[in-house]
């Protein structure tokens, strides 16, 4: 009966519990609020689907080294390249 | 058999129980009939975030939302209509949600959380599974002596999408040569801090265009405030010395309010033609009327967004306490996006996802120029508050591309999220 018990809250935990990790998926859902659900842009903003993937990484891997203050400067600069190789991933998938 | 081997087997046998039973469990929650309802409180920018993000489990949920208004009107870009830059019908959208998602216009009256329940003015009611809110901000009732947040003979505070700006903008047009405008900024928390100063800049930005000379005096209960020196910097390029901002320490802390007259802490008297007072501000009115929460703002879990108290209700936005992340319409959009992921998790018995969350503050000091302040959030060590990784704005000596780039990025941003949460 214990060990029942025990599996039982074992299993709970491991499901409710989070890992420490931040999933690229999390970042990803925020690129969307400006570049659109379908990473189309508008008028204002460049759609990223028109870039293929290389170059999508390639203009990321520039911002982080930019240092003109832009937006996308200062939200770039926090990723790793680890990072932005995986949010690549989910947008060209 | 050995004893390790009996307990091995019977363990395996133990844990393939759970997992199956789980299983079953699981597949009882998806059966068509039996799908938890999820219902949406609110379809401004949280609201309609979650929306957006679950309209694609309807297979698995059935969702609601409800709002008053059967037209959304945006409190982002609100300013702007104040500025004379965008007309009120850019900022007013009727949702086209998705057809599997049941949009109800109705006010609430009243959540009865035991019996997980709502209540609408009209009597009608609703039962919920899960239950998100985004009600956006309330008023508290202590304000500066002899303001009244809902007195119609005062200038509309013009905080929280109501109806209010043409009135407004009628009485700023009314207004004559060598007028003096009064702002008097509350102290923090409230909704967009950069927003009064942004409010100064779009009232001169329309008084400028009247071609009239005016002094704007605003007057804070804090001794500073988030993008000060760019703000002091934009006023004086396009408006000259016609913007004056006053510290808490020098006076700025505003007491009483007469006709046309304020007081400040040290008793000085201050006559204005416009006077506008932004109130303080608290969680929306549903949240104190169903007693759902004891303080200003909600206490949350920031990883899933459940309150404390009832872990079937959400809460996200303005009215709860997000740690050092702003209120604003872009931290309520990340927020949202964060709790729908994991209210996903918690049906599906999946682990929940740590959550990173993205703010970005746009203000506009005059037509076409404009300039932000960013920063990533995650939650501390001890998953109990939002913590920023570090905020970075706009340069301080922006050259004029860099504020015009800035203000097409936030009509970019605007344009985006609005079609992505309203069609």
């Amino acid at each position: 009966m214990k060990n029942i018990i025990f599996i039982v809250i074992l299993t709970f935990c491991f499901k409710y519990s989070t890992s420490d990790e931040i999933k690229p998926i999390v970042i990803e859902q925020n690129c969307q609020s400006c570049h659109g659900k379908n990473y189309s842009g508008n008028k204002y903003i460049k759609s990223i689907k028109d870039l293929d993937r290389k170059k999508f990484v390639e203009k990321m891997k520039n911002y982080k080294k930019k240092n003109d203050n832009s937006v996308m400067s200062r939200i770039v600069k926090v990723l790793s390249v680890n990072d932005i190789e995986k949010i690549a991933e989910i947008i060209y998938e | 058999m050995n004893k390790k081997k009996r307990f091995f087997l019977n363990s395996v046998f133990k844990w393939s129980l759970v997992l199956l039973l789980n299983q079953l469990g699981m597949a009882k929650k998806i059966n068509a009939k039996n799908k938890p309802k999820v219902v949406v409180l609110g379809a401004g920018f949280g609201g309609a975030s979650c929306i957006s993000y679950l309209s694609n489990f309807t297979d698995l949920i059935d969702l609601v939302v409800i709002d008053k208004n059967k037209w959304i009107k945006t409190c982002p870009f609100s300013n702007l209509v104040i500025g004379d830059i965008v007309n009120e019908s850019y900022t007013q959208f009727k949702p086209k949600f998705n057809r599997n998602v049941k949009f109800i216009v109705n006010e609430l009256k009243y959540i009865d959380a035991e019996r997980k329940k709502i209540l609408f003015v009209d009597e009608l009611s609703l039962d919920y599974d899960f239950l998100i809110l985004s009600p956006g901000i309330g008023y508290k009732k202590k304000q500066i002596e002899g303001y009244l947040v809902n007195d119609k003979e005062n200038i509309p505070h013009c905080w929280d999408g109501e109806n209010n700006i043409p009135y407004f903008k009628k009485s700023l047009d009314s207004l004559e040569n060598k007028c003096k405008v009064i702002i008097s900024s509350p102290d923090y928390p409230y909704r967009c801090p950069p927003a009064p100063y942004e409010r100064a800049s779009m009232i001169a930005n329309f008084l400028k265009r009247k071609k009239i000379k005016f002094k704007i005096i605003i007057f804070d209960s804090k001794n500073s405030f988030t993008k000060k020196n760019i703000f002091l910097k934009e006023w004086k390029k396009n408006y000259g010395d016609s913007i004056e901002w006053i510290s808490k320490k020098k006076g700025g802390l505003i007491t009483k309010f007469e006709k046309n007259k304020l007081i400040n802490s040290d008793g000085e008297k201050i006559n204005g033609d416009f006077i506008h007072i932004i109130p303080e501000q608290k969680a929306g009115k549903i949240i104190f009327d169903s007693k759902l929460c004891d303080d200003d703002w909600c206490k949350i879990n920031p990883e899933t967004f459940q309150l404390s108290i009832f872990k079937d209700i959400y809460v996200v936005g303005d009215s709860i306490d997000a740690g050092d992340m702003p209120k604003s319409a872009f931290s309520a959009e990340s927020q949202a996006k964060i709790l729908s992921l994991n209210l996903i998790n918690r049906i599906l018995q999946k682990a929940y996802l740590n959550p990173a969350f993205l703010n970005t503050c746009y203000s506009f000091s005059s037509y076409d120029r404009a300039f932000s302040i960013t920063s990533w959030y995650r939650l501390s060590t001890t998953k109990d508050r939002i913590v920023s990784l570090g905020s970075s704005q706009s340069s301080e000596d922006g050259l004029n591309n860099e504020r015009i780039r800035e203000a097409k990025e936030a009509f970019g941003w605007y344009e985006s999220i609005t079609k992505t949460l309203y069609g």
